[in-house]
């Protein structure tokens, strides 16, 4: 298997073994290969665009300037604002849509010496968890093209996967990022609450959301995280803050059946092996913990994001942006626009969300949820204090395309480990933990709130034991 | 409109309220899936009554508003094009509502 | 007709016109002097992914304000979302501060006293609430109606303006005091640097009316202090109307229409407004305690304080509320009294006389900089007291130029002269006149010292004393 890691690319680059057009250009030519079959791109630079950037990024080099990506190839998903290429939400009703701003972690990693490839297709408004419901068609898992790569952001676990980026931009509302990565032998991270900049992030639901680094190994991750981290005045939920320090190598892990005992036999056995294989040498670990609250959690979400996102969507009417439908009135264009440009899935949570929000139902709907998010919240804080909680991504192998999204439940419940982290705020990790019939098997850890350090400090000692890091599907 | 659904009412006034559209066939779908979503929903519904502080942000933090925010003024032509604008405002046809 | 009984609860949305940044971006609140569409941004044209950020400014203004009127003021303020679909409010949804949905406004309860000029004396009605939203643009019909019109033309440069919304409870008791009310919660406002209450719809009051007996009737969009009086007088009327012909008022929201001084039905909806409140997720909850410090951190001189100061220089009460009606007169009274000009000339000069110039000019009394300096009114009070020259001859001579030039006084001093000689010129030459005083024709000697200070030519004389000295004169003969 050949592996490729940003750290590896970076250090070519510096050292002069790969040269910076080469190897970008040979990412496009990568993607026109592969791409016409993945779909994992909804848009991308052209060869000119590319040449010009890495003149820029030479210069700077030249006048002395410290990057930490220079000439690293980035793909971000295509929900994040870019003011260079058009940001569609992988939505119809965003078709040509140019923001007049980048998000604020694009400027950072162009600051850093980012080579931004294009952007990634996801599920309509990153409502999904397969990449299936995306107006510009259904990405396809590298490993497998019969099956889905994950969702939302399976096009930047796809672009990671058959080699065409060196990093990528998610977003993870739910676990759109973790579920992805872990169908695609990837890795991601969904970051504390308030510590990456949303400004820019087409939302969601907004209180349960963070931008997140995708890479193929975990240290390329915290490349990632450090080029994106930080306070945003732009962002009012944005915090003061800094991760916590971390330098001991000495794991406390807890394993709560609810987040693994759900899931099927060759997931369950993968990360059985894997925890087994990793014990001792300063990592202990705990069966039989509970977290009974899990009950709760996937309704608790559901109920929050679609109430969320129900009032982000009631903007999209026409009257500002590039596709819109006529109509004889305001009422009529702003009908038609939304009927004609949301997909089916969309629709539906918007429906729900006004359900969760009106009159005689947001009591025993979004306020109730917003009491068991703390619940919840409270419960994670708790047991994050003592140990790292460890347990499956998803409860299933990656779907085959067109088997899940015909049953709404089915679908969601594709979510039931992920969401607890998104309803508690805190970090939480997905990497690889091993294959089963060559399809790839995750294992998720989620710690307290700003231990990513600590986080990653374990993943990547996990992945130089498994040696399972830089992988490039098909090859 | 005949379709089989007991929620109808429910649907149409959340239809009304979200300003969507959906055809017949849709409805049938739409109805289903709304259907099995509430049955999912209703498990929070048990934790309305519970004496819990509800949390709207996840750290329950508290904001000092920033002095400088840095965000620059932009140009409304490049959103949307120059026939939808009069006289250096955005068109919309209205005609009451 | 019958006298019913009846109270007013007003709702007075007031923009902060003042607060120099939007409520949740860096764009201007004063957008009036821009083209359509070039005061806008990310934030306020509620594009993807740009996020609204409280601005301390407009939150220090609305606090003191609610602060001014002895407010209970939450320890924290938290915005919720209102949804509706409307071409003006870029995000289909206002983000305000609505209590039943988890939203905590600025102000819970406080107390607006205000001054009765007629009655000369202060009256009081309970706020309910004050909470922060933000405006939406402004909408522009084809043909000019709203119902009617093909097309709505929209200017988003208003989008995001802070919006004080201030709720009294109903129990004002007549529609001028409805007026005086707003006239000095404006003036309040004005002096704490919140508001500019002249700039063309910087504030909007919906009134609400129950006569005994009936429902509540809302009326609502009304522009001025003065329309306020007329559109409540007119429902009165109205509602008194129907009870005398046995008929009921039911409950309803109607619309002022200023130019035929009428209230009008409101097409009524089908459905109940449903607006989907729920705290806005991407606006933590926001402590007031230390904007609320750094807002008074300067102090500030509401109406009430800045007249007992000027009571306590022995003005007369009417006069020291004419000084307090005009923010920069009352601040100048205050400013020249302070380096020891006489109370009561100031008092006269600024309320009365320069006032008076002012406005037969065309000059705006509202503007600082067309009143003259403080150091000008000492002198001028000095050279009354020490008698160099009587009130009228400054306010003759002296004031009118100031209009022109009030920056340096000494170059307007008239130079002083003896008028006896003058006199017995004018009483030479006017025959007719002199004869006509003699024979009792009081206009006469008017028209004599007219023509006497005339020949003065722009120098000092003191017009009482001319028309004394003609008097003398004429009894002699």
């Amino acid at each position: 298997m050949k592996k490729e890691t940003a750290f590896s690319i970076l250090e070519g680059l510096k050292n002069g073994s790969i040269d910076f057009e080469d190897y970008a250009l040979k990412r496009l030519e990568i993607i026109q290969k592969k791409d016409p079959i993945i779909n994992a791109y909804i848009s991308l630079e052209s060869e000119e665009f590319i040449r010009d950037r890495i003149k820029e990024i030479k210069d700077d080099l030249a006048s002395g300037k410290k990057m930490k990506i220079p000439g690293l190839i980035v793909s971000i998903k295509d929900n994040i604002s870019t003011n260079f290429l058009p940001t569609t939400a992988a939505s119809k009703i965003l078709e040509n849509y140019v923001p007049p701003y980048n998000a604020t972690v694009v400027e950072k990693i162009l600051n850093e010496g980012g080579i931004i490839i294009g952007k990634t297709n996801l599920d309509e408004f990153a409502m999904g968890s397969t990449t299936e419901f995306s107006a510009y068609g259904v990405t396809k898992n590298p490993w497998d093209i019969t099956r889905v790569p994950g969702g939302s952001s399976g096009g930047s676990a796809a672009s990671l996967s058959y080699g065409s980026a060196d990093l990528s931009l998610g977003s993870d509302t739910g676990g759109s990022v973790r579920l992805p990565a872990s169908y695609t032998a990837t890795v991601g991270l969904k970051p504390t609450y308030g510590t990456i900049s949303r400004y820019g992030l087409i939302p969601y639901a907004n209180s349960l959301e963070q931008i997140s680094p995708m890479a193929r190994s975990v240290k390329d991750v915290s490349l990632l995280l450090d080029v994106i981290k930080g306070y945003d005045p732009r962002d009012a939920t944005s915090l003061n803050y800094e991760y916590k320090e971390f330098d001991e190598k000495k794991f406390k892990i807890c394993v709560p059946d609810e987040f693994i005992e759900g899931s099927e036999n060759p997931i369950k056995s993968t990360i059985y092996n894997l925890l087994e294989k990793i014990e001792g040498e300063g990592i202990i670990i705990e069966y039989g913990a509970k977290f009974d609250k899990l009950n709760y959690a996937l309704s608790t979400y559901y109920t929050i994001a679609f109430a969320e996102a129900a009032s982000n969507l009631s903007r999209y009417d026409g009257k500002l942006y590039p596709n819109y439908n006529e109509g004889h009135s305001y009422r009529e264009m702003s009908e038609n626009t939304r009927r004609n440009n949301f997909g089916f899935e969309v629709k539906k949570r918007i429906l729900m969300g006004i359900f969760a929000l009106s009159e005689g139902f947001i009591n025993d709907y979004y306020i109730a949820a917003t009491k068991g998010r703390r619940l919840i919240r409270d419960e994670i804080l708790k047991i994050t204090k003592d140990c790292i909680i460890a347990g499956s991504v998803s409860p299933v192998l990656p779907p085959k395309i067109g088997e899940r999204i015909n049953d709404p439940l089915k679908l969601y419940a594709m979510d039931i480990y992920t969401v607890v982290a998104n309803l508690a705020g805190v970090p939480a990790l997905a990497m690889p933990a091993g294959f089963y019939n060559n399809l790839p098997i995750g294992i998720q850890f989620m710690a307290g709130p700003f231990e990513e350090k600590k986080l990653l400090a374990l993943g990547s000692f996990i992945e130089d034991k498994t040696g399972l890091y830089g992988i490039i599907a098909g090859d | 409109m005949n379709v089989n659904c007991n929620d109808m009412e429910l649907i149409n006034k959340l239809i009304e309220l979200s300003r969507l559209n959906f055809s017949e066939e849709e409805i049938e779908r739409l109805c289903q899936d709304i259907n099995k979503i509430r049955v999912l929903l209703n498990q929070v519904s048990t934790l309305s009554k519970l004496n819990i502080k509800p949390l709207y942000n996840v750290w329950d933090n508290i904001l000092i508003p920033p002095v400088k925010i840095g965000i620059e003024k932009i140009d409304i032509y490049d959103l949307i094009s120059n026939d939808r604008i009069y006289q250096k405002k955005v068109k919309i046809p209205w005609r009451g509502e | 007709m019958i006298r019913l009984k009846y109270k007013i609860g007003l709702e007075i949305h007031t923009q902060l016109t003042e607060s120099k940044t939007k409520l949740f971006c860096d764009c201007d609140s004063d957008y009036r002097k821009y083209e359509p569409n070039t005061n806008v941004c990310p934030i306020c044209l509620g594009l993807p992914g740009a996020l609204p950020v409280p601005r301390r400014n407009p939150l220090k203004l609305a606090l003191a304000v609610a602060d001014s009127f002895n407010c209970e003021i939450p320890d924290y303020m938290v915005f919720t979302r209102k949804h509706y679909f409307y071409p003006d409010l870029p995000k289909n949804y206002q983000i305000t501060q609505y209590e039943k949905a988890g939203g905590i406004p600025v102000c819970l309860k406080g107390i607006l006293r205000f001054f009765d000029p007629d009655k000369l004396l202060w009256k009081s009605v309970t706020l309910r609430r004050m909470n922060i939203e933000e405006d939406p643009g402004k909408t522009e019909y084809s043909e000019g109606n709203i119902l009617l019109s093909e097309f709505a033309y929209l200017d988003y440069n208003r989008s995001g303006v802070p919006l004080l919304e201030i709720v009294t409870e109903p129990e004002i008791e007549t529609p001028k005091d409805a007026r005086k009310a707003v006239e000095y919660l404006l003036l309040t406002m004005e002096y704490i640097g919140a508001i500019n209450p002249r700039l063309e719809g910087s504030f909007r009051v919906d009134a609400n009316v129950s006569v005994e007996g009936g429902e509540r009737v809302e009326v609502k969009n009304i522009g001025s202090t003065l329309d306020l009086e007329k559109a409540l007088k007119y429902e009165i009327f109205r509602q008194t109307k129907i009870v005398e012909e046995g008929g009921k008022i039911k409950r309803e929201t109607r619309h002022w229409d200023s130019i035929r001084g009428v209230t009008k039905p409101l097409r009524s909806k089908e459905t109940e407004e449903e607006y989907l409140y729920f705290p806005d997720p991407d606006i933590p909850a926001i402590e007031t305690k230390p904007l609320l410090m750094e807002a008074k951190s300067k102090e500030f001189l509401t109406p009430d304080k800045i007249m007992d100061k000027i009571l306590m220089y022995g003005v007369s009460q009417k006069i020291a509320w004419s000084l307090v009606t005009v923010k920069p007169s009352a601040e100048l009274f205050l400013e020249s009294v302070r380096i020891g000009a006489n109370p009561k000339i100031i008092a006269r000069i600024l309320a009365v006389d320069y006032k008076g110039l002012m406005k037969k000019s065309g000059k705006n009394i509202h503007d600082k900089n067309n009143w003259p300096k403080k150091e000008v009114l000492k002198e001028l009070s000095s050279l009354i007291t020490n008698k160099v020259y009587t009130y009228d001859e400054i306010k003759y001579n002296i004031l009118p130029k100031l209009l022109e030039n009030n920056e340096n006084i000494s170059s307007l001093l008239p130079e002083r002269i003896e008028p006896s000689n003058l006199i017995i010129a004018v009483l030479n030459e006017e025959k007719k006149a002199v004869q006509d005083l003699i024979s009792g024709k009081k206009e006469a000697l008017d028209y004599l010292v007219g023509q006497v200070l005339k020949k003065a030519k722009g120098k000092a004389l003191d017009p009482k004393l001319v028309r004394k000295i003609i008097e003398i004169n004429i009894k002699k003969t």
